[in-house]
């Protein structure tokens, strides 16, 4: 750095001295960063898919939804089970109350 | 690294480079706010690559990049640099030392094309090194250099023109 340079630096440096970041601009700062705070597991999750194993967040919302459906498919009470039940019982019932007498 | 001590630590220096390229107080504070709000978002994924003022620098010189694209007026896109490369040696130092005592060299700087106001502002304001500059704006340092050059004897004219006719 020459003269000049050290001139500038030193008169730049007088004339940013009163410029400073407003409270109120670091309170919103504040306020923002705890908005982002409540969305922080959706951020994990798509930093995660994005940057660590590449796969888009859209895509895994639509394969939990799929294996969400197929698992509850998979478990859905039909009226055949229904009467294999009710039968099963009653034959169990009726074998206990010929036991019994 | 917390994100509070950030804050503590990068406000006013944060905001006085925007403020220095954007001349408006209001839009300089809303633009360090969303500034800030990038290096939360992307504290985690700091990987300690390189130095956390050269990371937050960057995002710093890229906000502040992609909002003055935004607000380039047509003006602005026809300006040519007009300075020819005159050597170092050329210049009266007795007269721009009266210059600089008589001109806001804040104003000087916001007059200058962005690509030599981010180079200069690293430079006399964060007190960079050129190859710190070239880490954070991610060009060689011949372009830096050049950059510099061009810049500070534009600098020059503008004070020679204006700092000692004002005096």
């Amino acid at each position: 750095m020459d003269r000049f340079d050290k001139e500038f630096k030193d008169k730049l440096n007088m004339e940013l001295r009163d410029i400073r970041l407003s409270e109120e601009v670091i309170l919103r700062i504040h306020e923002q960063v705890n908005k982002e705070k409540k969305f922080c597991f959706k951020d994990v999750l798509v930093g995660f898919l994005n940057y660590e194993i590449k796969l888009p967040y859209g895509t895994c919302v639509a394969a939990v939804a799929l294996a969400a459906f197929l698992g509850i498919s998979s478990f859905t009470v039909t009226d055949k089970d229904i009467a294999s039940f009710m039968n099963r019982n009653i034959i169990e019932i009726t074998e206990y109350w010929e036991e019994a007498h | 690294m917390s994100f509070d001590e950030i804050i503590d630590r990068y406000k006013d220096a944060i905001f006085r480079m925007v403020y220095m390229h954007i001349g408006d107080f209001h839009k300089a504070e809303d633009i360090t706010q969303e500034i800030f709000i990038k290096i939360f978002k992307n504290l985690s994924k700091f990987r300690g690559d390189s130095s956390i003022f050269t990371w937050i620098y960057k995002i710093t010189i890229n906000t502040i990049s992609t909002y003055a694209k935004r607000s380039r007026t047509m003006a602005d896109m026809l300006s040519v640099d007009y300075m020819e490369d005159l050597p170092d040696d050329d210049w009266d130092e007795e007269k721009l030392i009266e210059g600089l005592q008589n001109s806001s060299v804040i104003s000087l700087i916001q007059r200058l094309p962005d690509k030599y106001k981010e180079v200069l502002i690293l430079y006399y304001y964060q007190d960079l090194k050129v190859e710190d500059i070239c880490s954070i704006i991610n060009e060689p340092q011949g372009t830096i250099k050049s950059k510099l050059h061009r810049g500070r004897n534009m600098l020059k004219d503008m004070l020679l023109k204006e700092g000692v006719s004002n005096g």
